[in-house]
């Protein structure tokens, strides 16, 4: 039985406005709660809807493919918990009989499963709020571990949007939470434009960290030329 | 009667000095609670507060410098998470420090104020060309940030405790949205940094952080811990002789302007014509223009493409100079909205 409060938890989760402990809740609740699954797949479908309304009629997964990946992959994950390219496959191929079977018109590849599997974990993390600073005082081992995480997710969050651009769900996971993922833009760069932005990178970090160059300069004021 | 007139008349008189000393009794009596309201009003307690918290700020000003502690940190800005040993020291009016970074490549920093020389063990893969690890303020921290009100809110916000050692609480928030707030926790006894919050109010998300994670104050600092524990055969180069050798003439005319920048920013070093770096006494960035088929401007190489990225709390902004064969590169921990306002500002000057 989904509560409103179940429902209100859920909107605030999709809309990035709710807590690491209210992830964590909803996700336990989700893990019991089948229709609580299906609410979510009703949030998604109508925010697909209104972003996407040409590729909605395509994209859709029902409530019971949803409940049936998700229970595939938790299952998945919780026999193996080593994050090895074989567990990735064994992820892949439990999720694969499921999208293929009752959607022939919209074949999932094996890494869009893996990639979802991701992307729910991205959502878990990038969407964290600042704590007050009371909370975040003495416990800031803590928040480094949070800040962690997003940042190490944050190049799951690029390969998910390379190896399966046509996923739109995926897609939304990873454009929605994150606008700009870490280092995305500049890894794609050659060896020579890569080395110039580091040297940059490097020359503005030294300039803002050496003392003298707190002495203000006499500059050609730039607005009056 | 007239008597009594007049007695009653000097009672009546009597009766209205009492009153009149009663009154005033009173008035003496409410000036000490009119006070306390006056003190005790939030405008006053605001004033009051962000006084206290300036007189940290510039205690932790002068700590930075003049404290002698060595201890471990940890500084994690986006992806890249630094763990290093420091060592620092004040002695005859020097500040001499030692960091050895602790994870991957052996690379030590030994500084001299602001003479800072980069230790590689010797290997065949050595990176010259990295990142300075050096916790968020370091030797850069204004020591005048009280000039700094116009821009940022300072508030206290408690005790707590950082690496085993009590520490105080203090914000620095942004007046406007254009810069990103600090969270502090200070050293109670020293006001050194023992941690900090590199936090954008907009989104609300924390950008970087550095925290000691081991530290010890004072007389245990002992010399030999600013020794190098590199070999004699480590590959070494200068660090701050690199940026002095850009800077050329301040009073050639530029060929470029920067139409906006946010307010409180100033420019604090002119590297080249082509570089330029702002501050406001906590946050920087950096300017820097390429030019292509200009003369001299190296055009063989290619220009930059169009990028908005973020490192961490360093955002990073590269876009085509408007009117003029050329790219502009903006970096700086500043949020992503400004640095595109002051990357679309600048623009090339025709004279």
């Amino acid at each position: 039985m989904v509560t409103e409060q179940s429902k209100e938890l859920l909107s605030a989760f999709m809309d990035g406005e709710a807590s690491e402990i209210e992830h964590h809740r909803l996700l336990r609740q989700m893990a019991d709660d089948d229709s609580l699954m299906d609410v979510w797949v009703s949030y998604h479908e109508t925010r697909r809807a209104i972003r996407q309304p040409l590729a909605h009629s395509a994209m859709s997964l029902n409530g019971q493919q949803h409940r049936e990946l998700h229970h595939r992959i938790s299952s998945a994950i919780s026999e193996d918990d080593s994050y090895d390219s074989e567990s990735s496959d064994k992820v892949a191929s439990i999720a694969r009989p499921v999208l293929t079977s009752s959607s022939s018109a919209f074949a999932f590849k094996p890494a869009s499963a893996l990639a979802i599997a991701a992307s729910l974990v991205v959502a878990v993390f990038v969407g964290t709020q600042l704590p007050s600073y009371e909370d975040a005082g003495e416990s800031a081992n803590g928040l480094a571990i949070q800040s962690s995480q997003s940042a190490t997710t944050a190049i799951p969050v690029q390969t998910v949007s390379t190896l399966s651009a046509n996923s739109s769900l995926v897609t939304e996971f990873a454009s929605g939470n994150e606008p700009m993922s870490e280092n995305s833009e500049l890894m794609e760069l050659d060896e020579e434009r890569q080395k110039r932005l580091r040297a940059y990178l490097n020359e503005h970090e030294r300039m803002s960290r050496f003392r003298s160059n707190q002495q203000l300069v006499t500059y050609p004021d730039p607005s009056r030329p | 009667m007239t008597f009594m007139g007049q007695a009653s008349t000097g009672r009546a008189n009597k009766g209205q000095a009492n009153t009149s000393l009663v009154k005033r009794s009173i008035s003496i009596r409410l000036i000490p609670v009119f006070l306390m309201s006056v003190l005790c009003s939030p405008i006053v307690a605001a004033e009051v507060e962000e006084s206290e918290a300036t007189g940290w700020l510039n205690k932790m000003a002068v700590s930075l410098h003049e404290q002698d502690y060595e201890g471990t940190f940890t500084y994690m800005r986006g992806s890249n998470f630094t763990a290093m040993e420091i060592a620092h020291k004040f002695q005859d009016g020097k500040e001499l420090e030692r960091l050895l970074q602790l994870n991957g490549e052996k690379l030590e920093i030994m500084r001299v104020d602001d003479e800072i020389v980069c230790y590689h063990e010797n290997s065949e893969h050595v990176d010259l060309d990295h990142h300075v690890p050096m916790g968020p303020f370091s030797s850069a921290f204004s020591e005048k940030l009280t000039a700094y009100q116009e821009f940022y809110r300072f508030s206290l916000h408690g005790e707590g405790r950082i690496a085993g050692r009590p520490v105080i609480k203090l914000a620095v928030s942004p007046k406007y949205s254009d810069r990103y707030g600090y969270r502090l926790w200070l050293d109670k006894e020293t006001g050194l940094l023992l941690q900090s919050h590199l936090i954008d109010v907009d989104t609300r998300k924390i950008r970087e952080i550095f925290q000691f994670s081991a530290i010890r104050l004072g007389d245990a600092v002992s010399e030999d811990m600013l020794l190098s524990s590199l070999h004699a055969d480590a590959i070494q180069h200068r660090l701050s002789g690199e940026v002095v050798n850009h800077v050329e003439d301040v009073s050639v005319k530029p060929q470029w302007r920067v139409a906006w920048v946010p307010n409180g920013f100033r420019a604090i070093q002119v590297s080249g014509s082509n570089r330029l770096h702002f501050t406001d006494g906590l946050a920087t960035f950096s300017i820097f223009i390429e030019h292509t088929g200009a003369e001299g401007s190296g055009s063989s190489q290619s220009n930059l493409p169009a990028i908005a990225t973020q490192v961490g709390g360093t955002v990073v902004i590269s876009r085509p100079l408007v009117g003029a064969l050329g790219q502009i590169t903006v970096i700086g921990e500043v949020p992503i909205t400004t640095a595109r306002r002051v990357a679309e500002s600048v623009e090339p000057v025709i004279y």
